[in-house]
């Protein structure tokens, strides 16, 4: 990835939530630069380089009949491409890595679970540089890993440049957001998203008009618990979309508060608690 | 300094009509991203079949001086930091950081000496100087190779862009330090480029 | 993440019929009837129709840009006044731009003064480029020349790629920019400018033509093709309204038929985004998440729009971002 903004930079612009929807001018998919690691033989020695970074001298197992990875085949917008790691059974699963292998920082996010989680799906939203392999690896209790693969078209989700709109977003910085779809309950899993207001500056970014690079400022780690029982536990950093959103499942018995932390790359630390279910508005 | 006479049989068109700034007196030292000259006095401007002509007959020494991806900071140590390998047209060297506006000390000297080296003491061998398009430094280190006194420098704007947007074949490229101290700086920390 | 076509569609090209008629109010035309919806060329005579006295404009074809039709995907066209020409949008591309002032001069002696350029999309602008030698002023909203800072290099890589650099042109900055109202004479003829908050674009900006009553709200008004989203969904219904509340009785559509009758065409434009804001708030409700919203929302739409499926997936996306904090 170049430090110009190339037109795979720029494909990935917006704002808070803009995309680069023109009208008719045709996008990504026209003409553009060879992808030099596009062929089969150099996508697999990528993945072994980062197995290799990531696991060391682990095996990892075929995951077909455990995990699943949903991505869209070609992104809509590749700074916030929506990503769903869906688990078979819920036993003894100790957590997931999601890595996306041609981004610069390949581990998106790796989560562990806690006693409270209800681990059978997982939403995520993340940037995509450059087409790529995305890989799913579920790890079991007995520490086995289980890897699927999806090839995802999207590219220059690094380098949205950062404009006022993310200046004023910094204003915003560590709001939240807790929806639960289908209402809370305690006798089946509830499933949950939770949204944080931060830009996840990534450093790559340039501002079009000061032509500067925005620091880097970006959700390093996110902590969920239900009533003092751990949900889960994520370390990410920069392949996150900015204002994040994750999508997950927890078990709970009784009514309770669901408190979330997370932190970020200048040490910044964001709580916020949410009692359950909900009070009425 | 007045303009080269092209030596070579074609005539040399720019690649695109981009709007253009003026020539500066001597190094830029803005920010680094945004229109560039459409000239540079001293050097002729090459696009991508002049460039190809100019490797198959002249044999020049190719200069990529794009700067090198670096890991953001505080990022933590367990999270692997990867980019793909840097990739450039075949048979350059990468001098990432040649063609800063404000270079830490020694870094000029530096590449005043890997230029001679690489071109045997020839000032006449041709130097072509490229790295991404709207980028300054390849105009910089172009430049600069004007000013230590080789007499057939050609900037390449188009850039690596240029060069895999032509399907042309690339190389993976090392990256050589040019001294001066420091590794080449990470874009992300300085939240400033020098004015 | 495309929803499932049913046997037989097209993809949604098959769009609705030719809809409104453009009134042909005779004397200048140098061809055809409204609604013909051929490609551009890159030689042959631009087409224009007048559709108000001294208001011509040129229909663009309901394509993506490709470099067979140079970007002339726009309505575009030229108002005259007693003393002088303003351009109401420039073109797609140099070339597209080229075209049309050859339009303008064949049809009058009178200086193109001004220079429209409604919103930061190229289609809109990239022929701006071509009035350079009227030295004009160029007009847009005072956002637009952040909007070009933004993406004005990025669009025209794409475009040169595309057609080649000679044929697409520079990116033109306004001249003279507009934070909330203006109004220009062209001598006898005042047209009055409105800039308006994020909508389409955030950097949208319409016109009203006094002498003949018609509107011209450029992409804030889409008819035929499906609309694109770029700025604000909630913003573009309450600047409909704003529209609405000038009382226009026909209005030339950024795309689509060059003149519409007003009320009926912003209904259904109205239509499509309340479709898409109610679907996406139900969505959003029911944690649906982005790649099921866009399978499931706006689906009634689609046979009312042509290119609904290469735009309506980008625009529930814009839309969940937009309606998710609320």
């Amino acid at each position: 990835m170049g430090m110009t903004p190339t037109r795979e930079e720029i494909a990935g612009m917006r704002r808070r939530g803009l995309m680069l929807a023109m009208a008719g001018t045709a996008l990504a998919g026209s003409v553009g630069p060879v992808r030099a690691d596009d062929d089969a033989a150099a996508r697999a020695a990528r993945w072994q380089d980062l197995r290799q970074a990531i696991f060391g001298n682990r095996p990892v197992r075929d995951g077909s009949g455990l995990v699943q990875l949903d991505a869209p085949g070609r992104a809509l917008d590749a700074s916030l491409v929506p990503v769903a790691i869906r688990l078979t059974r819920t036993e003894g699963i100790k957590g997931v890595y999601l890595v996306i292998d041609n981004n610069p920082s390949p581990l998106a996010a790796h989560v562990t679970f806690g006693p409270e989680a209800d681990p059978h799906a997982l939403r995520l939203r993340v940037r995509v540089n450059d087409y790529t392999d995305m890989h799913a690896v579920a790890e079991t209790a007995d520490g086995t890993l289980y890897a699927v693969a999806r090839y995802v078209k999207a590219a220059g989700g690094c380098s949205a440049p950062a404009g006022p709109d993310d200046e004023a977003a910094l204003r915003d910085l560590g709001r939240m957001k807790l929806r639960l779809a289908g209402g809370f309950a305690t006798d089946r899993p509830v499933e949950a998203t939770l949204m944080i207001r931060h830009p996840n500056f990534n450093g790559m970014q340039m501002n079009q008009l000061t032509r500067l690079y925005t620091p880097a400022r970006y959700i390093q780690t996110i902590d969920v618990a239900y009533d003092g029982g751990r949900v889960f536990h994520m370390d990410t950093d920069i392949s996150l979309a900015s204002d994040p959103v994750i999508g997950f499942g927890f078990l709970p018995t009784e009514k309770g508060v669901m408190q979330v932390v997370a932190k970020d790359s200048k040490d910044t630390v964001f709580r916020h608690s949410f009692p359950l279910p909900p009070p009425a508005t | 300094m007045p303009t080269r006479r092209i030596v070579l049989a074609a005539p040399l068109l720019l690649a695109a009509a981009p709007e253009h700034v003026p020539e500066p007196r001597g190094i830029w030292r803005g920010p680094v991203h945004g229109p560039v000259p459409a000239t540079l006095s001293g050097a002729v401007v090459l696009d991508t079949p002049a460039l190809r002509r100019l490797i198959a007959t002249h044999h020049p020494v190719l200069i990529d001086v794009a700067r090198a991806q670096v890991r953001p900071p505080h990022m933590a140590p367990d999270m692997p930091w990867l980019p793909l390998p840097h990739r450039d047209i075949p048979g350059s060297v990468w001098l990432p950081g040649a063609g800063k506006g404000d270079p830490p000390a020694g870094l000029v000297e530096a590449y005043r000496a890997r230029l001679a080296a690489l071109t045997g003491g020839d000032r006449d061998r041709w130097v072509v100087v490229y790295c991404h398009p709207r980028c300054w430094e390849s105009w910089n280190a172009a430049k600069r190779a004007v000013l230590f006194g080789h007499r057939h420098v050609a900037w390449y704007p188009g850039g690596i862009e240029a060069w895999q947007a032509a399907r042309l074949p690339t190389q993976i490229a090392r990256p050589e330090s040019l001294g001066g101290g420091a590794a080449p700086a990470n874009p992300g920390v300085t939240a400033s480029d020098p004015p | 993440m495309k929803p499932g076509a049913a046997a037989g569609r097209d993809g949604g090209r098959a769009g609705p019929g030719p809809g409104r008629r453009a009134v042909l109010a005779g004397g200048f035309c140098l061809c055809c009837l409204p609604g013909a919806a051929r490609s551009a060329t890159a030689t042959g005579p631009l087409a224009v129709t007048q559709v108000a006295p001294g208001v011509y404009m040129r229909r663009g074809v309901d394509e993506d840009a490709t470099a067979a039709n140079l970007d002339a995907i726009a309505n575009i066209g030229f108002i005259v006044g007693r003393d002088a020409v303003l351009v109401t949008d420039s073109g797609g591309s140099l070339a597209d731009g080229e075209r049309l002032r050859a339009a303008i001069r064949a049809a009058t002696d009178k200086p193109i003064r001004y220079v429209v350029i409604s919103h930061v999309h190229p289609d809109h602008g990239f022929g701006a480029g071509a009035f350079r030698p009227d030295n004009p002023v160029f007009m847009g909203h005072a956002r637009l020349p952040q909007a070009l800072a933004e993406r004005g290099a990025y669009y025209r890589q794409h475009l040169a790629e595309l057609l080649g650099p000679e044929r697409t042109g520079p990116v033109v900055m306004p001249t003279l920019t507009v934070a909330d109202h203006a109004e220009i004479d062209l001598g006898e003829r005042v047209i009055r400018f409105t800039a308006h908050g994020a909508a389409h674009t955030t950097s949208d900006l319409s016109m009203l033509d006094q002498a003949s009553g018609l509107l011209l709200p450029a992409d804030l008004l889409f008819v035929h093709r499906a609309p694109s989203l770029d700025g604000s969904l909630l913003g573009w219904l309450r600047e409909l309204d704003r529209l609405q509340a000038v009382g226009a009785a026909r209005a030339v559509p950024g795309h689509g038929p060059v003149v519409v009758d007003w009320v009926p065409a912003a209904t259904d434009l109205r239509h499509y985004l309340v479709a898409l804001r109610d679907g996406t708030r139900r969505a959003v409700a029911a944690d649906a998440g982005i790649d099921k919203a866009v399978q499931t929302v706006a689906q009634d739409e689609r046979d009312r729009w042509v290119l609904f499926d290469e735009y309506n997936g980008r625009n529930v996306t814009e839309a969940y971002r937009e309606l998710e904090w609320e």
